[in-house]
């Protein structure tokens, strides 16, 4: 009972929102880097801005911060108007891709930093300082400076810097793109872990969907300065809004077609799939792994596809299949020495209920 | 919106208050001189106390008298010499402590640093111990046996172009340097794996590259060495005259400040004529070409 | 192979070349320090004997001394003035995107390309009018005019190098622009400073060229008394002077490059 009341009340929590993007606009002379965002970010929420480089989405993150003052729109944090308030007095922490911590300091001094700027007294801080890098696992290396420390380690103070001040919100700047892919696995869950205790109200922008879909609850995916689909991990991953969503977020096979009336998708070359939906001309989003082993679905009628090449993906085999005149992706798994090659058919079936259908290319 | 234009305008006074101590002392101090000099140099008398009116009496002045232009015309030549002298010996030297490692440049770049901020007066005076007839040079030559006895080596024009070339000769080696690395070594490395040899590299590569820095370099080089007037003045005696020392002895020794004005913004036409026309003549088209290749 | 031995016949006249040069411009300077010691009354190399006894007569020489002590203190405050006002000129030109901005670059490097003798007349006679004609004062500004481009463009290269982030890393801080000037930018900049104020400090202090018109009567700095005694006679007291003077930059420019670098002393 008191486990289903805490969770009430987190959940009543959550429903506060914490910032409001509204209409946010930036110009930079003749170019627009971000027409017209809008979102709001709710307690203990952990956000991600997702998108290619260049889509608008650390403009964003820094409008937030206030780096850059947008050309119009607002900026609330907690319901207050921040849109002109400078940077310094809007309690948003932030941790940057190079982390940018102060060469000249030490961990402790650097972590210390915010603290003396709000006029802490010296036994606080230094009780808060201490308290902070057992967060984060680092007493131990309070008194070294930055440039003895490794990349993972570094990334440790600069969060530890920023939440040091007890933020109202937590800013992260592709994160992880500076570490080698390893490291890269173990320091996302322990940084998940670490703003999940902290409830840490969190916004963070990365290019790297696989980042997207663990960490998130939300994704907002950018694409030209604008949000294509704002939505959780399992949202954008199973049900794209958009074409840019679809070939952003995973892997897929686009097939251009018609949904026609009864409720059935008929590619340009006679490949038919069940469908609902506004009839007309539609892209059908399949999922490798919605590609299936005809005998695994038996109710769906099966298609002989042909293997135009089969790679070796470790648990699973990544298949590109042709079928009639379109081409499909197909993940699957085969026994040991049973790999199809290419050149041979396969008998497959495509599970109807995972196919979406996006708006077509224009 | 009013607010951020508001903002703007502030900051944009911010900025502004930040450059105004410099920009007005350059203003004050550099630009208002400069056409204090172009204004004295039109007064038709020979001093500035209680002149007034324009005239072109000291360009007359100046233009009718063959040797004015004499030594105009040597001083344009010395400054050529020495531009080319301080290119041909100050290339090599630019070129290669641009490919050296940077913990062997170190010493090197002190040897060429140190004499560039030592003050001009020590220099020469060290060149006028070196060339002296109890110097260096002469008891090496005759102890070589090339001289029987000791000559004057100073007071002439060799002396004079010898210590400018040494003057702004770590001029020439730091823009040398500063453009050679620039140039992706990768590229030399790909015409020499292209069966050039080091000759065609150089000519087909490093030139072509690094020509409008070095010459931007040199025109700074030739600014300089024709208004010297130190190291004529010590070492050239009155066989070897230039323009600068022409116009300081006008300026401290005559006290004839509109013909020394008018002496100078010769010299400073002459000097910026001599840029643009490099600019024009040289830099353009060759990163015209650099573009069309 | 033909052009195998051009290569190797100019790569061995441009070592000979490299010597010759690097010989060159540490010539004059040795030279002359050599030379200070002798015991001796004439220059002459090398030099007889060895003895402090120059040394000692430019310490008793007021005309000398005057005008080494007016030297540094010139060369200290125009440091000081050119350091204070080339900070904030690069600060802004470096971090303002503002219009015309390569335009007030340019200006700021052109006092390099004025030759002195056009600056020193002006000077005179702008300071002729404004009472300011021969004055310490006078002195001052002159030379804060020439080493005001070093020490921008020393400080704008460093500034580039500078990594933005880290004072937008203290401004979410808390940290007021004024602090993170304070505690972060000029902290980062020491190097670059150093490099500055020193290379503006050799500069004022070897300058001849503009203090010979602006330093007549009471302000003779030691280039010009050195000059103007060169130009009577060449004794070995010019030569313990000179070594002084050496001595002096040699040392500013090795604490540059101690602490900097020799890179980013020019």
């Amino acid at each position: 009972m008191q486990i289903l009341a805490q969770d009430a009340l987190a959940s009543g929590l959550q429903r506060e929102t914490i910032v409001v993007f509204r209409n946010l606009r930036k110009d930079y002379g003749a170019l627009t880097v971000v027409p017209d965002f809008s979102l709001e970010i709710r307690r203990g929420e952990l956000v991600c801005l997702l998108g290619p480089s260049g889509c608008g989405k650390t403009t964003t993150l820094r409008m937030l911060a206030g780096f850059i003052s947008p050309t119009s729109g607002e900026i609330l944090i907690e319901g207050q108007n921040v849109t002109r308030v400078p940077a310094y007095r809007r309690d948003v922490g932030i941790v940057f891709q190079n982390y940018a911590l102060f060469p000249h300091m030490t961990v402790a001094k650097n972590v210390e930093y915010g603290l003396v700027n709000i006029g802490m007294k010296r036994q606080e801080r230094a009780s808060r300082v201490q308290d902070m890098l057992r967060r984060v696992e680092l007493q131990h290396l309070a008194e070294r400076y930055p440039r003895e420390l490794s990349g993972g380690q570094q990334q440790r103070v600069a969060l530890a810097r920023a939440l040091a001040l007890q933020p109202k919100v937590l800013l992260l700047d592709e994160p992880f793109s500076n570490l080698d892919a390893q490291l890269r696995v173990r320091l996302r869950d322990d940084l998940h872990s670490l703003i999940r205790n902290l409830k840490m109200t969190t916004l963070f922008v990365t290019h790297d969907q696989d980042e997207a879909l663990t960490l998130a609850d939300r994704i907002v995916v950018m694409n030209k300065g604008a949000a294509e689909q704002v939505g959780s991990p399992e949202e954008i991953y199973d049900a794209p809004a958009t074409r840019f969503v679809a070939e952003f977020v995973g892997q897929c096979s686009l097939l251009e077609g018609q949904i026609l009336d009864g409720g059935e998708f008929r590619t340009d070359d006679g490949l038919k799939l069940p469908a609902f939906g506004q009839v007309g001309k539609a892209t059908a989003v399949i999922r490798p792994e919605n590609v299936k082993k005809a005998r695994e679905m038996p109710g769906v009628p099966a298609r002989r596809a042909r293997i135009e090449t089969s790679g070796y993906h470790g648990a699973l085999t990544r298949l590109q299949l042709r079928l009639g005149g379109s081409k499909l992706i197909m993940d699957t798994q085969f026994p040991v020495g049973q790999k199809p090659k290419p050149g041979e058919q396969i008998d497959i079936a495509i599970d109807p209920v995972a196919v979406r259908f996006v708006p077509p290319v224009q | 919106m009013n607010s951020s234009t508001a903002e703007s305008e502030r900051r944009k006074t911010c900025w502004l208050l930040l450059l105004a101590p410099a920009l007005l002392t350059l203003i004050v101090f550099m630009l208002i001189p400069a056409g204090i000099v172009l204004r004295i140099s039109f007064y038709p008398g020979s001093t500035t106390i209680g002149a007034e009116g324009y005239s072109l009496a000291q360009y007359v002045k100046f233009f009718w008298n063959p040797l004015h232009l004499s030594v105009l015309g040597e001083t344009v030549a010395y400054a050529l010499i020495v531009c080319l002298g301080c290119l041909v010996l100050g290339f090599p030297v630019g070129y290669s402590l641009a490919r050296h490692p940077p913990a062997k440049r170190r010493v090197r770049m002190l040897m060429v640093i140190v004499p560039l901020t030592l003050s001009l007066v020590v220099v020469v005076f060290g060149w006028l111990v070196l060339l002296g007839r109890q110097g260096l040079i002469n008891n090496v030559l005759v102890w070589l046996g090339i001289l029987s006895s000791p000559q004057q080596l100073l007071f002439n024009r060799t002396a004079v172009v010898i210590v400018l070339i040494q003057q702004f000769l770590p001029f020439i080696i730091l823009s040398v340097m500063n453009v050679v690395m620039q140039i992706d070594p990768f590229l030399e490395q790909a015409s020499t794996s292209l069966r050039a040899n080091r000759v065609r590299t150089f000519i087909k590569v490093v030139i072509p590259l690094s020509t409008p820095g070095i010459l931007a370099g040199l025109s700074l080089i030739f600014v300089m060495a024709a208004s010297a007037f130190v190291t004529p003045r010590l070492v050239g005696g009155p066989r070897a005259q230039m323009v600068g020392g022409f116009i300081y002895d006008q300026i401290l020794t005559t006290s004839n400040w509109p013909f020394g004005a008018a002496m100078a913004f010769i010299l400073l036409a002459v000097g910026f004529g001599l840029m643009a026309a490099l600019n024009t003549a040289i830099i353009r088209p060759l990163t015209r070409g650099l573009h069309v290749q | 192979m033909f052009s195998d031995i051009v290569d190797r016949m100019l790569a061995g006249v441009g070592k000979l070349v490299r010597v010759l040069v690097y010989l060159t411009l540490i010539l004059p300077g040795v030279i002359v320090v050599a030379t200070s010691f002798t015991s001796g009354n004439a220059m002459r190399f090398p030099p007889t004997g060895f003895s402090l006894r120059w040394y000692y007569a430019f310490w008793e020489s007021s005309l000398f001394f005057d005008s080494l002590t007016l030297s540094l203190k010139l060369a200290a405050l125009s440091t000081v003035l050119s350091l204070l006002f080339g900070f904030a000129a690069a600060f802004a030109i470096e971090r303002h995107k503002f219009s015309g901005r390569e335009l007030i670059r340019g200006f700021m490097l052109s006092p390099l390309l004025i030759p002195a003798v056009v600056l020193g007349l002006g000077l005179m006679q702008l300071q002729v009018w404004i009472g300011l004609s021969q004055t310490f004062v006078g002195l001052l500004i002159g030379h804060v005019v020439v080493t005001l481009p070093y020490v921008v463009r020393t400080l704008s290269a460093s500034m580039v190098l500078l990594d933005q982030n880290l004072e937008q890393a203290a401004m979410s801080l808390r940290a007021k622009p004024a602090t993170v000037l304070r505690t972060i930018t000029i902290p980062l900049l020491v190097p670059g400073i150093i490099s500055a104020g020193v290379f503006a400090f050799v500069t004022s202090f070897g300058n001849v060229s503009l203090s010979v018109f602006l330093g007549a009567g009471g302000n003779v700095t030691l280039p010009v008394q050195v000059l103007a005694y060169v130009e009577q006679t060449v004794d070995p007291l010019v030569a313990a002077v000179s070594s002084v003077v050496i001595v002096f930059t040699l040392l500013a420019i090795l604490i540059a490059d101690r602490i900097s670098g020799p890179r980013t002393v020019i």
